[in-house]
C-alpha cells in the first residue's frame, strides 16, 4: 500500500500530497548536500559534447583525404578535439564513480551499525556483521580497482602521457605535408587517445617507479671486506679513544670525513667508519691517518 | 644507502656501533651470509630504498630494511 500511494503522489491530481512530499524533500536538502557536497565539489563543469561535424570532419578517412597542410592541420585538430571531450567525459566518471562508491559505502555502514547500536543483542551481532562486510566491500574496492591515494596518481599521470603526446602532434602539425604525413598524424593521433586510458595511466607510473628504482641502485654503495691496516687501526682509535665524549668522537669522524673528501672520495651517504674500512680506499686512508699524527 | 659485506660478526658490529655514534638516525640491519660471513646494510640522511643482497640465508633476510 505504503508503495501505491508513493507513485500515486507523484501524478498532477494529487498536488496536495505532493507538495508535501516536496516540502518534506526540501528539508531533506540541506543534509544531503551537507553530507554528500555542494555542486561545486563535482569537481568538473558543465560543458558541451562534441559536435557531429566536428567527429566528421576528424574522421580517419577525412585526415587520409588529406592533400594539404591546411586540411591536415584542420581535420587533425578536429579529432583531437573530439578526443579531448570524450576524456574529459571520461575523467569525470572516473571521478565520481570513486567518489560515489565511498559515499554510498559509508552511508550505509552508518545505517546499519547504528541499527545495531540501538536494537541490541543478538540482532545487533548481525547487523553488525553486515555493516562490517559492506565495510570490507568498499575497502575491497579501493584496493582492487583504484585507491585514493592511486587516483590522483593515475589523473596526474594520464593528463602528463596526452600532454607529450599532444606536443609531439603539434610539432608535426607545423612541418610539411611530406614530414607529417596524415598516416603519420592518426598513428599519433590514436597514441594521443591510448595516453587517455587508465592501463596507460599505470605504465607510465610503472615506468617512473623503475626509473626511480634504477636511481636508488645507482646510489648504492656496495663495499667488500675490512681494511685492518695500520693506517685504518690508528684513525678508529683516534676517532673512539677511550675517555672521549659522543659529541667529541661525532666531532673527529666528522673531521676524519672531510679529509677523505678532501682526497677526492665522495663521502655522500657513507659513515665515516665505512671510508676507514673499506680496503678499497687503503691509499686515501693512510694519507688521511698521516694528517692525524700516523707515523707510518 | 651502504652494503658493508663478507664482514666477521665483530666487525659487522663495529661498523654498525660507529655509524651509530655518527650517525644516530641512521637505520642499520646486519644479515648472515650463507658462507658464514656478515653483511650490514645501513642508510643515513634519509634515503630510501630496498636491498636485495644475495647469499643471504632466508631467515637472515627478514632484518634487511624493506624485506
Amino acid at each position: 500500500m505504503a508503495r501505491r500511494s508513493t507513485v500515486a503522489s507523484t501524478r498532477p491530481d494529487r498536488a496536495p500530497r505532493r507538495q508535501s512530499a516536496s516540502r518534506g524533500l526540501l528539508a531533506v536538502l540541506p543534509l544531503v548536500a551537507a553530507v554528500s557536497g555542494c555542486a561545486s565539489f563535482e569537481g568538473y563543469p558543465e560543458r558541451l559534447p562534441a559536435e557531429p561535424m566536428v567527429v566528421e570532419q576528424g574522421s580517419a578517412a577525412a585526415i587520409l583525404g588529406c592533400a594539404d597542410e591546411t586540411c591536415r592541420n584542420t581535420r587533425v585538430a578536429a579529432r583531437m578535439y573530439a578526443i579531448d571531450t570524450n576524456f574529459s567525459e571520461f575523467e569525470q566518471k572516473l571521478f565520481q564513480q570513486m567518489r560515489e562508491a565511498g559515499f554510498s559505502t559509508d552511508v550505509l555502514t552508518l545505517g546499519v551499525t547504528s541499527a545495531g547500536a540501538a536494537s541490541g543483542g543478538a540482532a545487533a551481532s548481525v547487523l553488525s556483521a553486515i555493516g562490517a562486510g559492506i565495510t570490507g566491500s568498499r575497502a575491497a574496492f579501493e584496493k582492487e580497482v583504484l585507491g585514493d591515494k592511486a587516483l590522483p596518481a593515475i589523473h596526474s599521470s594520464m593528463r602528463a602521457n596526452r600532454a607529450h603526446v599532444r606536443a609531439r602532434i603539434l610539432t608535426g602539425l607545423s612541418k610539411p605535408l611530406k614530414d607529417y604525413p596524415p598516416g603519420i598524424a592518426l598513428t599519433d593521433l590514436e597514441d594521443y587517445y591510448s595516453s587517455g586510458t587508465v592501463l596507460s595511466a599505470l605504465i607510465g607510473i610503472t615506468q617512473r617507479a623503475a626509473t626511480a628504482a634504477h636511481e636508488a641502485e645507482q646510489q648504492l654503495v656496495s663495499i667488500s671486506g675490512f681494511a685492518s691496516t695500520d693506517a685504518a687501526n690508528f684513525l678508529y682509535g683516534y676517532a673512539v679513544a677511550d675517555g672521549l665524549s659522543d659529541a667529541e668522537k661525532r666531532d673527529r669522524l666528522n673531521r676524519i670525513a672531510a679529509q677523505y673528501k678532501a682526497q677526492g672520495v665522495d663521502t655522500r651517504g657513507i659513515a665515516t667508519i665505512s671510508l676507514i674500512r673499506n680496503p678499497a680506499l687503503a691509499g686515501q686512508t693512510a694519507a688521511v691517518a698521516r694528517g692525524f699524527g700516523w707515523k707510518g | 644507502m651502504v652494503v658493508n659485506s663478507d664482514l666477521t660478526e665483530e666487525q659487522a658490529d663495529q661498523i654498525i656501533e660507529t655509524t651509530k655514534l655518527e650517525y644516530p638516525d641512521a637505520v642499520t640491519a646486519k644479515t648472515k651470509q650463507k658462507n658464514g660471513l656478515w653483511t650490514v646494510v645501513y642508510r643515513i640522511d634519509g634515503q630510501t630504498g630496498v636491498v636485495v643482497a644475495d647469499n643471504v640465508t632466508e631467515q637472515d633476510a627478514d632484518g634487511l630494511p624493506g624485506a
